[in-house]
C-alpha cells in the first residue's frame, strides 16, 4: 500500500478510530491492532512475502533469545546464525543473480563459458529494512544493550511496524521498544504535528519529486539526445526528486506514528544545506548511516586506530552503503564515489568540523564562504547521484563527459531555453520554506492562525490535485 | 481528540468536499449528469462507452433495439441509418437499430457489451461486430478513464470508474488547461494533453448512438486544403506492401471469443464481422481470419483489411486512423447483399 494512494486514505483513518477509540483502554489490544494493520499494509502488495516477513520476524525473536545466552560461544552461535538468515535472504532476493552475473563475465574473461540457473524472482518490498530491523535488535541484544523481548507481539510491531516497514526510518529496539511497550494516550500537539508531517511529506513527493521526475525521467532515459544544459538540469531535477521521495516518504511514516503516539528516529536534517560531505552523510538517510556507523564502522575500529585502518573502515562502510541500495556496480560506484569526497576530510581531521552547528546559525542568510561550500558538495553529491540513477556505469560516464564537454564547447544553449528552467518553480520554494525550517525539521513553523489555515488547505488541494498517478517511491525498491 | 477529529474534519474534508462536488458540477467528461447533447461546446473527450450507454438508456424503446453496430471509434463510419437502409432494401423493414462503441473498444469490453445488450434488450437480431487487428490486444479491463469499462456494463461496483472520473477531473493538467481555454478561447499545441483540437464540434444522434465527426465539414469546405496539410504534418506515411498483421488469437483472445460464440447461438443473433480497411495497409493475418470463420461461420466474417478498393486513396480516410462513412455505405452492401 502507497502512502500516497487513495487505499491508505481510507485504510490509516480505520486504524486511527479503532486504535483511539475503541483500543485505547488496552495497549496489548493496540498492539495487536498495529500488527495486523502492519500485515494488511504489506500484504496489500504481496500477500504471499507476508510469509516472509512473518517467518524472518518469528526467526529473529528466536535468535533474540539465543544471543542472550550466557554462555558467549552459543550467544556467538545464534549471532552468526541471524547474519547468516537475515544477509541469506537479502542475497537470494536481492543479490543473486549480481553474484552468478559476475561469475560468468569472470569466467567469459578467463576463457570458459559457465550457464549457472538465474533466479526469476520479485524483490519484496521493504526487505533491506526489516532485514536490518531484525538485525539491530540482535545486535544490541548480543552486546547487552537490550534485553530480549519476551512478548511475540511487542517485538512483531517492532520490526513490522507499517509506518516505517518498507522505507524506514530504520529504528533501534532501544528507542522504539519502549515505546511499544509503554501505554500511550492520545496527545493533541503529536497529533497535530503529526497532520503537518503528513501533508508536508505528501506535498514534497507528489508535488515536487513527482513533477521533477518527469523532467529527471526524460532526460536520463533520452540522455543522448540532450545537450549539456538539459543534462544540467536533469541531473539536478533527480538531485531533489530523490531527496523530496524519500525524505517526503520519511516525513509521512514519522508523521502517520506520531498519529498513534510513537516517535520514529529523524531521517533527513536539510541534507542539501550541509557545508562537506561528512556533514551530508550526517543528514542523509540518518537512520541507515548511524546503522552503518554503530553495527560495522566502529566494530571495525571506526577511525581511532591507524590511518591506514581508518581509510579501510570508510571504504568499506561506503561501499556497503552503496551495494545495500542494490546489486549493481552503479551504487557500488556511487559509495566509492562518497568515501572519496569523505576521505579527506577524515585524513585531515576536518569530518566533524561541522558536526554541532547548522548553517548560517543564528543568522538570515549563509556567508559567502557557507554558500560555496554548501553549492560545491551539491555538486559533487549530484553528480554521484548520476551514477545512482543511470542505467548502467557506461551510461554514468557518458551523461557526466557530456555534460562537462558541451558546457565549455556552446556555453550559449544555457539562454537558448529558458523554459526548462521551469524545474525551479518545484525546487526554489522548497529550498526557501527549508532554509527557514533548517533547525528543526519536524517543526513547521507557521504564524498566526488566518495565515496557517489558509496554507494547510492550500497545500492539501495541491496535494489532491497532484495525486491523480500513484507513482512509487523510489526508496521501495531498496 | 474531539478537538483534533472535528479540525481535522474541516481542514481536510471540507475542501475535499467542495473539490469532489466541483468535479461532478463541472461533470467535463460527461460522466455524472445525463445532457441532451453529449457533443454540443466540448472540446474534450469523454468515455464513449458510457455516452452510449447513456444515449441508450435514455431511448424510450431500449427494450425494443434489435440491432446493434459494435466496436471501436473506428466502426463510427457505420451509420445506423445506412444500415437499416440496407436491411430494409433486403426486406427486413422492422429492424431498431443503435451504435454502441467505445473509445479503442477491444475485445474484452466487447465481449461484457454484447452480454449487457443481450441483458438490456428483449430480443437481439443482429450485430454488426467491427474490428482490426488492433481490436484483439484488449483482453483484460484497462486503467485510463476513456478506455475504462463504463458501470454496469463492467462486472465491478463502478467505483473505481468514478474515482478515476474525479482524479482526472481534478489533474492540475487538465485543469490548467481547461482554465487557460477557458479564458484566451485559443487552443495550443501543448493542451492536446487535454483538449480536442476541433474545427467545429463533433454532432451525434441520441436516437441510433452515431457520431458525425466535425471533419466532415472541414473536407467539404476545403479538401485541398485539409488534406495537404495533413501530409505534410507526414500524418499519411507511406506504407508497406504485403505486411500480415502478426498472430493474436491466443489462449485468453479464444476464450472471450468463445464466450461470445455461446451469447450469440444461444440468442440466436445473425452476427457479421467486418475487419476494417484501416490505413496501415496491413492484413488481417489469416490464420486468425480462419479462426474467426471456423467460430462464427465462413459466410460472417468480411475482411477488408489491405483492400485496395478502399485503401489506396487518402480521401477515405479523416486521418491515419478512422475512415469515412462513405467507405462503410459500400463495405454495408458488401456485407448484406444476398
Amino acid at each position: 500500500m502507497l502512502f500516497n494512494s487513495l487505499e491508505f486514505f481510507i485504510f490509516f483513518p480505520i486504524v486511527f478510530v479503532l486504535y483511539w477509540m475503541v483500543f485505547k483502554s488496552s495497549r496489548q489490544a493496540q498492539n495487536i491492532l498495529i500488527l495486523l494493520a502492519s500485515y494488511v499494509f504489506y500484504g496489500w502488495w504481496n500477500i504471499h512475502f507476508l510469509w516472509l516477513l512473518i517467518g524472518s520476524t518469528v526467526l529473529d525473536y528466536l535468535y533474540g533469545f539465543g544471543v542472550n545466552s550466557q554462555n558467549r560461544n552459543k550467544a556467538k552461535l545464534f549471532l552468526w546464525l541471524c547474519v547468516i538468515n537475515n544477509l541469506g535472504i537479502l542475497f537470494v532476493f536481492k543479490y543473486y543473480n549480481f553474484f552468478i552475473d559476475q561469475i560468468v563475465h569472470t569466467s567469459e574473461l578467463m576463457g570458459f563459458a559457465l550457464k549457472p540457473s538465474y533466479l526469476s524472482l520479485i524483490l519484496p518490498i521493504g526487505i533491506s529494512f526489516y532485514t536490518f530491523h531484525g538485525m539491530s535488535y540482535i545486535f544490541d541484544v548480543y552486546n547487552k544493550k537490550q534485553e530480549p523481548i519476551k512478548k511475540f507481539t511487542d517485538y512483531a510491531v517492532f520490526v513490522c511496524y507499517f509506518p516505517l516497514l518498507v522505507a524506514g526510518p530504520i529504528e533501534r529496539a532501544s528507542h522504539l521498544l519502549p515505546q511499544i511497550q509503554a501505554n500511550r494516550t492520545f496527545n493533541y500537539k503529536q497529533a497535530v504535528d503529526g497532520c503537518k508531517l503528513i501533508l508536508w511529506g505528501l506535498f514534497k513527493k507528489v508535488v515536487i519529486a513527482d513533477n521533477l521526475a518527469m523532467v529527471a525521467d526524460s532526460v536520463f532515459n533520452h540522455h543522448q539526445d540532450h545537450y549539456a544544459y538539459a543534462l544540467i538540469l536533469g541531473a539536478i531535477a533527480f538531485s531533489f526528486q530523490i531527496y523530496c521521495d524519500f525524505s517526503g516518504y520519511s516525513d509521512i511514516a514519522i508523521g502517520t506514528s506520531k498519529l498513534l503516539g510513537i516517535e520514529l528516529l529523524t531521517n533527513f536534517r536539510f541534507p542539501y544545506f550541509s557545508r562537506d560531505i561528512a556533514e551530508f552523510w550526517r543528514r542523509w538517510h540518518i537512520s541507515l548511516s548511524t546503522w552503518f556507523r554503530d553495527y560495522i564502522y566502529i566494530p571495525l575500529g571506526g577511525s581511532k586506530r591507524s590511518p591506514l585502518i581508518s581509510v579501510r573502515n570508510v571504504f568499506i562502510i561506503f561501499l556497503i552503503s552503496g551495494f545495500w541500495h542494490g546489486a549493481s556496480w552503479n551504487f557500488i560506484i556511487w559509495g566509492f564515489l562518497h568515501a572519496c569526497g569523505f576521505l579527506p576530510l577524515l585524513l585531515l581531521n576536518k569530518n566533524r568540523k561541522n558536526a554541532s552547528d547548522t548553517v548560517a546559525q543564528g543568522k538570515v542568510w549563509p556567508s559567502f564562504k557557507e554558500l560555496f561550500q554548501m553549492m560545491s558538495t551539491f555538486c559533487f553529491v549530484s553528480i554521484a547521484w548520476i551514477f545512482f540513477r543511470a542505467k548502467s556505469i557506461d551510461v554514468a560516464i557518458q551523461y557526466i563527459v557530456n555534460m562537462f564537454k558541451g558546457v565549455f564547447k556552446n556555453p550559449g544553449q544555457f539562454l537558448t531555453h529558458p523554459s526548462q528552467l521551469s524545474i525551479f518553480v518545484y525546487i526554489l520554494p522548497l529550498l526557501v520554506i527549508d532554509w527557514y525550517l533548517r533547525h528543526n525539521e519536524r517543526e513547521l513553523r507557521t504564524p498566526a492562525s488566518w495565515v496557517r489555515y489558509p496554507v494547510y488547505i492550500g497545500l492539501f488541494v495541491v496535494v489532491l490535485l497532484n495525486l491523480g498517478k500513484k507513482a512509487s517511491f523510489i526508496y521501495f525498491q531498496f | 481528540m474531539k478537538k483534533f477529529l472535528k479540525k481535522t474534519f474541516i481542514l481536510a474534508f471540507i475542501p475535499l468536499f467542495v473539490l469532489l462536488l466541483a468535479a461532478i458540477i463541472w461533470d467535463p467528461f460527461k460522466v455524472f449528469w445525463n445532457y441532451e447533447d453529449y457533443y454540443a461546446n466540448t472540446v474534450i473527450d469523454s468515455n464513449r462507452e458510457l455516452v452510449c450507454k447513456k444515449m441508450f438508456l435514455s431511448k424510450s424503446d431500449h427494450k425494443n433495439v434489435n440491432a446493434f453496430i459494435i466496436g471501436s471509434s473506428r466502426s463510427q463510419a457505420f451509420k445506423v441509418k445506412d444500415w437499416m437502409g440496407v436491411m430494409a432494401a433486403n426486406g427486413q423493414a422492422n429492424l431498431n437499430g443503435f451504435h454502441f462503441d467505445g473509445n479503442d473498444l477491444g475485445l474484452y469490453r466487447m465481449n461484457h457489451l454484447i452480454r449487457y445488450l443481450i441483458d438490456q434488450t428483449n430480443k437481439i437480431e443482429h450485430i454488426l461486430l467491427v474490428l482490426d487487428h488492433s481490436s484483439f490486444k484488449e483482453v483484460g479491463p484497462r486503467e485510463e478513464l476513456l478506455f475504462k469499462e463504463a458501470p454496469g456494463i463492467s462486472e465491478g461496483t463502478g467505483f473505481d470508474f468514478y474515482y478515476t472520473t474525479l482524479t482526472s477531473s481534478l489533474n492540475k493538467y487538465f485543469l490548467m488547461d481547461n482554465i487557460e481555454y477557458g479564458l484566451t478561447g485559443k487552443y495550443k499545441e501543448s493542451m492536446a494533453r487535454s483538449l480536442l483540437k476541433l474545427k467545429y464540434p463533433a454532432t451525434s444522434d441520441v436516437q441510433t448512438g452515431d457520431i458525425f465527426y466535425g471533419l466532415e465539414r472541414e473536407i467539404k469546405e476545403d479538401s485541398m486544403k485539409y488534406y495537404n496539410t495533413l501530409m505534410q504534418r507526414g500524418v499519411f506515411y507511406k506504407r508497406e506492401v504485403g505486411k500480415v498483421s502478426k498472430p493474436m488469437l491466443e489462449k485468453e483472445q479464444l476464450r472471450l471469443l468463445n464466450e461470445i460464440k455461446t451469447m450469440i447461438t444461444e440468442h440466436q443473433i445473425d452476427l457479421r464481422i467486418v475487419i476494417s480497411p484501416l490505413y496501415d495497409n496491413i492484413k488481417f493475418n489469416p490464420q486468425d481470419k480462419k479462426t474467426l470463420e471456423i467460430l462464427f461461420g465462413s459466410g460472417k466474417v468480411f475482411d477488408y483489411s489491405a483492400n485496395e478498393q478502399f485503401t489506396s486513396s487518402i480521401g477515405n480516410y479523416y486521418e491515419n486512423s478512422h475512415f469515412r462513412p462513405e467507405v462503410a455505405r459500400q463495405i454495408l452492401k458488401l456485407v448484406y447483399t444476398k
